[in-house]
C-alpha cells in the first residue's frame, strides 16, 4: 500500500519525520496498564490516540469507533511493536481516504503480534541482552562506571534503533511488506547468528563466573593428593562446567528453576559441612 | 533510616519505570543494583553486588507478559541490604531471593487491578469521553510507580533492623556455605540461558566459548569480538545456500515441494 | 510423533517459538487452520516466526491429518499449534496416532471474552466450546492447562467441573 493518503495525514517531509519521532516516544509506554484479559490493548489505543485524532478529527464518532476497534486483545514484544503501530496508522489513514474493511486492520494486528513477539523476544531478550550483559558484567564486577554505561549503550542503541526504524518502515510499507520482505528468511539467519554468539558468551561466562572448586586433599603415606590440582591439569574449570551441564540437564527434565536453586544451595551446605569445598 | 528508605523507594520506582518504559533494561539486577547504590551513596558497591546478583538471575527473563521472578526488585533489595545491613555479596544474593518471589505476587495484584479497569476504559470511549480515558490512563501509570515506591520505602523502614540482626548472627559455617553457594549459583543462570538457546547443531559454540576462557583466559570482550566474526562466518554459507534454494524451489511444483519439505531434513 | 497439540490464540509467539520448541525438542511446528492457511500474509508471517532449525508449516485440517498419518511422519518431532476448538476436535478424530500432550494455553481473548466463561487467567470458553472440550474428553482426549514449561500442570477436565 503506497500512501495515497499521505498528502492529507502527513502532507510533507517535516510532518512525516515528526510522526516517526512522536510514534517512537509514545510507543515506549506500551507496557503500562497490561491486563490479564487484554494485555497491552488499552495502551495500544492510547499510543494511537493523537494519530487517530488527526486522521478522523477530534471527538468525531469515527475517532471513537477507531479507538474502540483497538480495545481488542494485543500483546507483542515492545521493541518490535512500532512496526505494527506504523502499519495500523497507515491503514487507518487509508481507511479514512478510500474506505477499507476495518476488520482487515484487526486481522493484520492479530496475525502480526505473535510472530513479532517471537522474533523480538529471541533477538532482543536472548541475543542483544545477553551479549551486552557478557561484555559489561566484568566492568560491573570491578565497580567501574564503564559497566552501566556500556550495558545501556549496547542494549539500547540497537533496541531503540530497531524501534525507530520499525515505526517508519511499518508506516511506509503498509501491509504489503510481509509478502515481499519476509519470505527471504534473512531475519531467521540474524536470529541464528545472535544465538551462536549468545551460546559462546554463555560458555565463556560459565568458565569465567561459576566458582566451584574442591579443597579436598587425600593424604596417603607417601604423599598428599591435591584433587583440585589434578582437575586443573586435566581441564581448567572442569567442576564449573560439570555443574552448568548438570543444571542444564536437570532443568531439561522439566524441573523448576526454583527447585534447582534450592538444590544448589543444599549441595553447597552439604559439601562445605563435609569439608569438600570451602 | 528515613532518608535511606526514601532512596530505596525511589530506586524501586525508577527500576520499574525503566523496565517498562522503552524496555531499557533497568530491571536487570546489575542495573537495578547500581541505581540503588547510586541513590544510597555507594555506587561502586551497587555495581559489584549487582554483578553477583546478575549472575544468578541472568537466565530469568520476562516473556509473553509473564514475569517468572521479579529480578528487578531482587536487585534493589539485594543491594540495599548489602549496603544498609553490611551483608556480603553472597548473603545479598540469598536475601534477594524472597523479594524476587514477593515481587511476582505484587505484580499479579497490580495486574488484577488493571484488568478491573478495562471495562471503565471501554465505557469512557463508548460515552465519547476521551478526557476521562486519558485521566484514567495516567492514574494507572501513577499508581503503578507509587506502589513500587511504597514497597521499597516501607520494607526498608520496617525491615532493615531485623535483617541487620540476622546478618550479624550468621554462624561462620553457614557463612562459608553461603559463599560457596553464591559461587555455584551462576551455573543455574547459565543453564537457564542454555535451555532457551540450545540447539544440538549449535552446541559446539558453547564449548568454543568455554574453552577460550578456560584454556586461554580470554576476556569476555575478546570472546564477543571473535564470536561475532564466527557467527557471521556461520551464516554466510547459509545466506548463499538460501538464495540457491529459492531458485530451485520456484522451478518445482509448489504443493508437492511443501510435502517433501515436511518429511526431509 | 506429535509431542504436543497446543491451543493458542497467538499461534507462534515467544512462549511457543522460544520456550516450548526447545523444551520439547521439536523439529516441526505445524499451525493447523483452514482459514489461516488460505491467507498468504499470515502464512509468511508465521513461517518467519518459527525459530531457526525448526520448519514451520501452515496447513488446513485435512492436509495436516493426511501428512501426519503418513508413516514418514513417525520419526519427526512435531508441535501442533491451533486456535479453533472445532478444528481441534476434527483433527483429533482424523489422526491415527494421538498427540502425547494436549495443552490449552491461550484462548478466547482475541475473539473477545464477552459471553465466554473464565476457565483460567488465559483461557475463556463459550458454552459451545465447553461442550466441545467435554465431548473430546469422553473420547479420551484429555486437555491440560500449562502455558509455560515451568507452570504447574492443571487438568482442564477438573477446571471445567469446578
Amino acid at each position: 500500500m503506497t500512501n495515497s493518503t499521505g498528502t492529507t495525514f502527513l502532507p510533507d517531509k517535516k510532518a512525516e519525520n515528526h510522526f516517526y519521532n512522536n510514534l517512537f516516544w509514545r510507543s515506549q509506554w506500551l507496557m503500562f496498564c497490561t491486563s490479564y484479559t487484554k494485555q497491552q490493548a488499552v495502551t495500544f489505543s492510547w499510543v494511537l490516540m493523537p494519530y487517530l485524532e488527526k486522521i478522523y478529527g477530534k471527538d468525531t464518532p469515527e475517532f471513537y469507533d477507531a479507538m474502540l476497534r483497538h480495545q481488542d486483545f494485543f500483546n507483542t514484544n515492545v521493541t518490535a511493536a512500532p512496526f505494527i503501530f506504523g502499519m495500523v496508522t497507515s491503514m487507518e489513514a487509508e481507511n479514512k481516504a478510500n474506505g477499507i474493511d476495518p476488520k482487515s486492520i484487526g486481522a493484520l494486528k492479530s496475525s502480526m503480534m505473535g510472530p513479532l513477539a517471537g522474533i523480538g523476544d529471541s533477538l532482543v531478550s536472548n541475543g542483544i541482552r545477553l551479549i551486552a550483559t557478557g561484555i559489561a558484567i566484568g566492568f560491573f564486577k570491578q565497580g567501574s562506571w564503564l559497566g552501566p554505561i556500556l550495558f545501556m549503550l549496547l542494549l539500547n542503541v540497537p533496541n531503540w534503533g530497531i524501534k525507530w526504524a520499525a515505526g517508519k518502515y511499518g508506516y511506509k510499507l503498509g501491509n504489503n511488506f510481509i509478502v515481499n520482505a519476509m519470505k527471504s528468511g534473512t531475519l531467521n539467519l540474524i536470529t541464528k547468528a545472535a544465538s551462536i554468539l549468545g551460546l559462546m558468551m554463555v560458555g565463556a561466562m560459565s568458565a569465567q563466573y561459576v566458582t566451584f572448586t574442591t579443597s579436598l586433599k587425600i593424604k596417603t603415606a607417601a604423599q598428599t593428593l591435591d584433587l583440585q590440582g589434578i582437575f586443573d591439569s586435566i581441564l581448567p574449570d572442569l567442576l564449573p562446567l560439570a555443574l552448568v551441564l548438570g543444571c542444564f540437564f536437570y532443568l531439561r527434565k522439566k524441573n523448576k528453576p526454583v527447585r534447582t536453586l534450592v538444590a544448589i544451595v543444599i549441595l553447597a551446605f552439604v559439601l562445605t559441612f563435609l569439608g569438600i569445598t570451602k | 533510616m528515613i532518608m535511606q528508605a526514601l532512596a530505596v523507594g525511589l530506586a524501586c520506582a525508577l527500576v520499574k519505570f525503566g523496565a517498562w518504559w522503552g524496555a531499557m533494561g533497568w530491571d536487570r539486577p546489575m542495573v537495578a543494583s547500581t541505581i540503588t547504590g547510586i541513590l544510597l551513596g555507594h555506587p561502586v558497591e551497587g555495581m559489584t553486588v549487582g554483578a553477583a546478583l546478575e549472575l544468578v538471575y541472568m537466565g530469568t527473563q520476562s516473556m509473553g507478559g509473564v514475569l517468572p521472578q521479579d529480578y528487578g526488585l531482587g536487585g534493589v533489595f539485594g543491594c540495599a541490604f548489602a549496603i544498609l545491613a553490611t551483608a556480603k555479596p553472597s548473603v545479598a544474593v540469598a536475601l534477594s531471593i524472597p523479594f524476587s518471589m514477593l515481587g511476582t505476587l505484587i505484580y499479579d495484584l497490580f495486574k488484577f487491578w488493571a484488568t478491573s479497569l478495562i471495562t471503565r476504559f471501554q465505557k469512557h470511549l463508548e460515552d465519547h469521553q476521551i478526557g476521562a480515558f486519558k485521566r484514567l490512563w495516567f492514574t494507572q501509570a501513577t499508581v503503578y510507580l507509587t506502589m513500587y515506591f511504597l514497597i521499597g520505602f516501607i520494607s526498608i523502614l520496617l525491615g532493615t533492623n531485623a535483617i541487620k540482626a540476622l546478618v550479624n548472627n550468621i554462624p561462620t559455617a553457614v557463612m562459608s556455605s553461603l559463599t560457596v553457594a553464591a559461587g555455584m549459583l551462576p551455573a543455574l543462570g547459565m543453564a537457564l540461558l542454555m535451555i532457551t538457546l540450545w540447539d544440538k547443531k549449535l552446541a559446539p559454540y558453547f564449548f568454543i566459548g568455554f574453552g577460550l576462557v578456560a584454556f586461554f583466559k580470554g576476556t569476555l570482550i575478546e570472546i564477543a569480538f571473535l564470536g561475532a566474526a564466527i557467527a557471521v562466518l556461520a551464516i554466510i554459507g547459509q545466506l548463499t545456500n538460501h538464495k540457491t534454494d529459492k531458485v530451485a524451489a520456484t522451478t518445482e511444483d509448489a504443493t508437492t515441494s511443501e510435502e517433501e519439505d515436511f518429511y526431509n531434513d | 510423533m506429535i509431542k504436543m497439540l497446543r491451543i493458542d490464540d497467538r499461534l507462534i509467539h515467544g512462549q511457543v517459538a522460544v520456550t516450548w520448541s526447545k523444551q520439547l525438542a521439536v523439529n516441526r511446528i505445524i499451525v493447523v487452520s483452514d482459514s489461516i492457511s488460505q491467507d498468504p500474509i499470515q502464512v509468511s508471517a508465521l513461517k518467519m516466526a518459527a525459530p531457526e532449525g525448526i520448519k514451520a508449516f501452515i496447513l488446513p485440517v485435512d492436509k495436516a491429518a493426511k501428512m501426519l498419518n503418513d508413516p514418514r511422519a513417525d520419526r519427526l518431532q512435531v508441535l501442533l499449534v491451533m486456535n479453533n476448538p472445532v478444528e481441534v476436535a476434527q483433527l483429533l478424530s482424523e489422526l491415527t496416532t494421538q498427540p502425547s500432550v494436549l495443552d490449552v494455553a491461550n484462548y478466547g481473548r482475541v475473539a473477545g471474552i464477552e459471553g465466554r466463561h473464565k476457565i483460567t487467567d488465559t483461557v475463556y470458553l463459550s458454552d459451545d466450546e465447553v461442550t466441545i472440550f467435554k465431548t473430546m474428553a469422553t473420547k479420551g482426549s484429555h486437555f491440560i492447562y500449562q502455558p509455560l514449561p515451568n507452570d504447574a500442570v492443571k487438568s482442564v477436565d477438573e477446571l471445567l467441573e469446578g
